[in-house]
Parts: C-alpha cells; sequence; structure tokens
C-alpha cells in the first residue's frame, strides 16, 4: 500500500497496570482524607472565630460579667469581667494591642475571612483531588476492561494527499486489495458488457429486438453501475473523513496536556477525555461497514452519534476549509457512529503544576492547528 | 525439601513476631508515652498551683487581677474580689471549693497519686520495651544471625 499509515494501537492496560492505578488511586484518597481533615480544623477554627465575634460584640453591653476566673490549669476564683471595653488582642510574635470590643471585632472577622479563603482553596484541592481520583478509577475501570488506545501522528499535509489521491483514483487510495480485485473485476465486466454492446450496436444494428434488450440490459447494469459508483464515492468520502477524523484526533493529543487538565479542573463534570481517533490501518485496508464493526469490536463504544458529528465540525474550526467540512460530514455520520476514550499516557501529566494551564491552549493554538474540539466542546456550551 | 518447608515456616514465624511487634507492642508503647505525658503534664499543673497559692498565701493577697482568655488570644481583664476561697479541679468535672489550705493538703495528695501513676506507667513502658527486645532477639535467633 503506497498509503501505510503509521499508527499504533495499545491496550490501555498495557500503558496503566491494575496495581499501579489501584496504587494511584489509593494515594490520591489519602491526599483526600488528609485535605479533609484539615478542612475540618480550619472549620472548628472559624466556627470558634465566630462564637468568639458574637462575644466580644456582647461584651460591652454590660460593665462587668460575673465569670469564674482560671487560675492555673485546675483551678479557679469566682469574679467578674471588668473593662469589658478593653481587650488585649494577640497580633502574632507575641505582640498584643489594646483593641475596644468594636476594633477587635473588625480583627476578627479579618481573621475570619483569611480563614475562608484558606476553606475555599482546599475546597478547590479536595475537589481537583477528586476528579484526579475519579479520572484514576475511570482508567483503571477501562483498562480492565480491555479498552485499546489508537494513536497516530496529525500530518495535514499526508492527509491532503490521501484526500487527493482517493479523489483521483478511488481504488488507490484506502481500499483493501479484495475490494480492490472485486472492484476490478467488476469493471472488467462492465467493460465486456460495453464492448458488447458496442459491438451488437455496430454489427447487428438492424436487429431491433435484440437491440432493445441489450439496452434494457445496458441501462440496468448502468443503473446499477452508478450505485455502485456512489456506494464507492460514499467509500471514499468516508476514507477522507477516517483521515481527517484521525489527524484531529491526533492533533487532541497533542494537546492531550492541555485537555487532560482543563478535564481535570471542570469538577463535578463527569467527563471523561472523549476525543474520536480513528483505527488508521482500519481506515486505509478495511471497508466502512468492516471498519465499523472491527472497531466496535476492540474498542467499547459510546454510541454518541451527534457528539462525533458535532465534534467533527468543531474540530474543523479556523483551519479546515468549508469544503472539506461538507465533503466530511455526510460520510462521517454514516461510518463513525462512536466515541473513542482518549488518554494521554503517563500519570505524571497530572502532576505538573497547573498555572500552565492558561498558557497551554494559547500556544496550541499558534502552531496552526484547529482547536482542540474538547476545548471547543467547553466552550461552545 | 525438608529445609526448604523449615526455611518457608522459619519465615513465617518472623513474620508472626515482627507483626506482634509493629501491630501490637509499639502502639502499645506509643500510648503507654503518651498517658505518662498526661500525667506529667497534670503533675505540672499541680505544681504551679500549689506555688501560686503559696504565694498567695505569703503576699496576703485578698484581691487581684488577671487577665482571662476569651479564646483565640483574646484577652480581657477580670477582677477577683476575694480570693480565699478557691475552687479546685478533682478530677472528672468536678470542682471543690477550698480554702487555701485545704487546696494544699488536697494537691498533695494528688501529686502523691500522680506520683505513683507516673511510676507505673515508667514501669509499664519499660516492659513493653523490654518485650519488644525480646521478640527481636527471638527473630535474631530464628535468622541465626550473629548477636550485636
Amino acid at each position: 500500500m503506497a498509503t501505510a499509515k503509521k499508527g499504533t494501537a495499545t491496550p490501555l492496560a498495557s500503558a496503566f497496570s491494575p496495581e499501579e492505578t489501584r496504587r494511584a488511586v489509593s494515594r490520591v484518597a489519602q491526599a483526600i482524607a488528609d485535605r479533609r481533615a484539615d478542612l475540618a480544623r480550619i472549620q472548628g477554627f472559624f466556627a470558634d472565630n465566630a462564637a468568639l465575634v458574637n462575644l466580644v460584640q456582647r461584651l460591652p453591653d454590660e460593665l462587668s460579667h460575673q465569670i469564674m476566673v482560671p487560675f492555673g490549669g485546675a483551678a479557679f476564683f469566682p469574679g467578674s469581667l471588668i473593662h469589658t471595653n478593653e481587650l488585649l488582642v494577640l497580633l502574632g510574635d507575641g505582640y498584643y494591642a489594646d483593641r475596644s470590643a468594636k476594633q477587635t471585632t473588625e480583627i476578627l472577622h479579618r481573621r475570619g475571612m483569611e480563614l475562608e479563603a484558606q476553606m475555599e482553596a482546599i475546597k478547590a484541592t479536595i475537589s481537583d483531588l477528586e476528579a484526579e481520583a475519579k479520572f484514576f478509577e475511570s482508567t483503571a475501570a477501562e483498562a480492565s476492561e480491555g479498552l485499546v488506545e489508537i494513536r497516530e501522528e496529525y500530518d495535514e499535509e499526508d492527509t491532503e494527499i490521501i484526500s487527493s489521491k482517493t479523489e483521483a483514483s478511488s481504488s488507490s487510495g484506502g481500499i483493501s486489495d479484495e475490494e480492490h480485485a472485486r472492484m476490478m473485476a467488476r469493471f472488467d465486466e462492465l467493460e465486456m458488457l460495453e464492448k458488447e454492446a458496442g459491438s451488437t450496436s455496430e454489427d447487428e444494428g438492424d436487429d431491433d429486438d435484440d437491440d432493445g434488450d441489450d439496452e434494457d440490459a445496458g441501462t440496468s447494469e448502468d443503473g446499477e453501475e452508478n450505485g455502485e459508483t456512489l456506494s464507492y464515492g460514499n467509500e471514499h468520502d468516508n476514507v477522507s473523513f477516517g483521515a481527517s477524523v484521525s489527524g484531529s484526533g491526533g492533533n487532541g493529543q497533542s494537546q492531550g496536556n492541555a485537555q487532560l487538565k482543563s478535564a481535570l479542573k471542570k469538577l463535578g463534570e463527569k467527563e471523561t477525555l472523549q476525543g474520536s481517533s480513528l483505527a488508521p490501518s482500519g481506515s486505509t485496508s478495511i471497508t466502512n461497514s468492516e471498519v465499523q464493526a472491527s472497531l466496535r469490536k476492540a474498542v467499547s463504544f459510546k454510541d454518541e452519534n451527534g457528539q462525533i458529528v458535532s465534534s467533527s465540525r468543531y474540530s474543523s474550526g479556523p483551519k479546515v476549509s468549508s469544503s472539506r467540512d461538507r465533503q466530511i460530514l455526510p460520510g462521517g455520520q454514516k461510518a463513525f457512529t462512536g466515541s473513542i476514550v482518549e488518554h494521554d499516557e503517563g500519570l505524571s501529566v497530572i502532576e505538573q503544576p497547573r498555572s500552565n494551564d492558561s498558557e497551554k491552549p494559547a500556544s496550541s493554538a499558534s502552531s496552526s492547528r484547529p482547536m482542540s474540539r474538547f476545548k471547543m466542546q467547553k466552550g461552545g456550551r | 525439601m525438608a529445609m526448604a518447608v523449615g526455611a518457608r515456616l522459619r519465615q513465617e514465624k518472623v513474620k508472626k513476631f515482627e507483626d506482634f511487634v509493629d501491630r501490637r507492642l509499639k502502639p502499645d508503647l506509643v500510648n503507654a508515652i503518651a498517658q505518662r505525658d498526661n500525667l506529667f503534664q497534670q503533675q505540672k499543673t499541680f505544681l504551679d498551683l500549689k506555688k501560686n497559692i503559696e504565694n498567695l498565701e505569703k503576699n496576703g493577697v485578698t484581691s487581684m487581677r488577671s487577665m482571662v482568655n476569651l479564646g483565640s488570644e483574646v484577652y480581657m481583664q477580670a477582677e477577683v474580689p476575694d480570693t480565699k476561697h478557691i475552687f479546685v479541679d478533682i478530677g472528672l468535672g468536678f470542682h471543690v471549693e477550698f480554702t487555701w489550705q485545704e487546696a494544699l493538703q488536697f494537691i498533695s495528695v494528688r501529686e502523691a497519686r500522680l506520683a505513683r501513676q507516673i511510676d507505673e506507667y515508667t514501669h509499664l513502658i519499660a516492659s513493653i520495651k523490654a518485650q519488644i527486645k525480646l521478640v527481636c532477639e527471638g527473630i535474631r535467633e530464628l535468622l541465626q544471625l550473629p548477636a550485636e
């Protein structure tokens, strides 16, 4: 085959071994538990602070309050609070300030806000970690299900070559040898018929009955032929579509980090990374129905027709011409009714600092690639 | 074959011993040490209280002012008009109103008791440590390692 595609199909189980994923899950769970403990502690502080604000606000209402004055850790005297509008507040590092009740309340409010910010930060961390845990769990589940990861480098020129080739001669582009042979046989057959018809019209032009029969046969054959070529045309469309889709799939992978992280950032949404990629060997060597069937077998499909279609539409955003867009769509709808869950290899991606998030998409966008369909979807909603 | 079985049995025994040390003896030891620390704390509290009361007695203080911690290191002044009567924690959340003399008496009793408890815990800790040592020696013998 002239246009043999390079691509790899690796079972997820080999990339993420079960016990490793399990360990990762447990480690993340441990981290979540730690953060929850922190959160509970800070929530305790916050509650104390609120109670103290309440107390400090109420104390100056009276000139004195009867209390038990602590005397060391184990004893107290009966006594009373005096100077109820004078408080000594620890500012930190052993420095104290004399403040009125109102001023103290302000200080305490500021402390409360600080605590709230801390709580928010911890909550965000927790939800981050939860998303991470969910990701690990789904990865583990998929690996155990025998999901296969298919990846292929995106090469726009390559894609164009294929599509032009397939346009020029549908036989050479992406149809299997078997199919090719079948088609050639059919062509021969048709040519023979044509020749026969020609010869009959030349030689026995006066024989009306025969001629009519032949013509009838010819037209019916023609109709059939048209049908065939039409279906071939469809296939050819599908092939080019496949190439472009797989291309964008590869592109999606090149932006894998950003995708992954954005996915992780969007919490609560149980979005797994969804991208469509196509078995390269499948698209080049097998006919459509076969591709579909084999993919169904190998990959646990999620039959979300609309999603893929919309994603392909999105992925062909600024860079892909509209004509190709049109070319892609009809075949695409028919051919690929599933979504393949993609994962970036290497768990270390998650550990990367999240501050890069905002920069990544920009850099990848500037690299003259169509935007990640994942991102487009997010943006679109 | 017999040797292999013997080695396996020995391995299992060593594992059991190690588990015993790690899961039983060491947590016990940590617990005992924590308890003893708690007792030390109480002892110190009562020692301070005794000193304070003796100070009050010596200086003949009948009223005093102090700062009360309201929480989060926010303090307010407090006045004690009469220091003759003091409420002392006798345990289990009960406080008894004592005069100074009574308080000192109680504190001495309490201190003696605390000292005894601390002694007990010290012995307990020592025995747990000895057990750990013993089991470790047993493991060493099983593995036929030379003595240190």
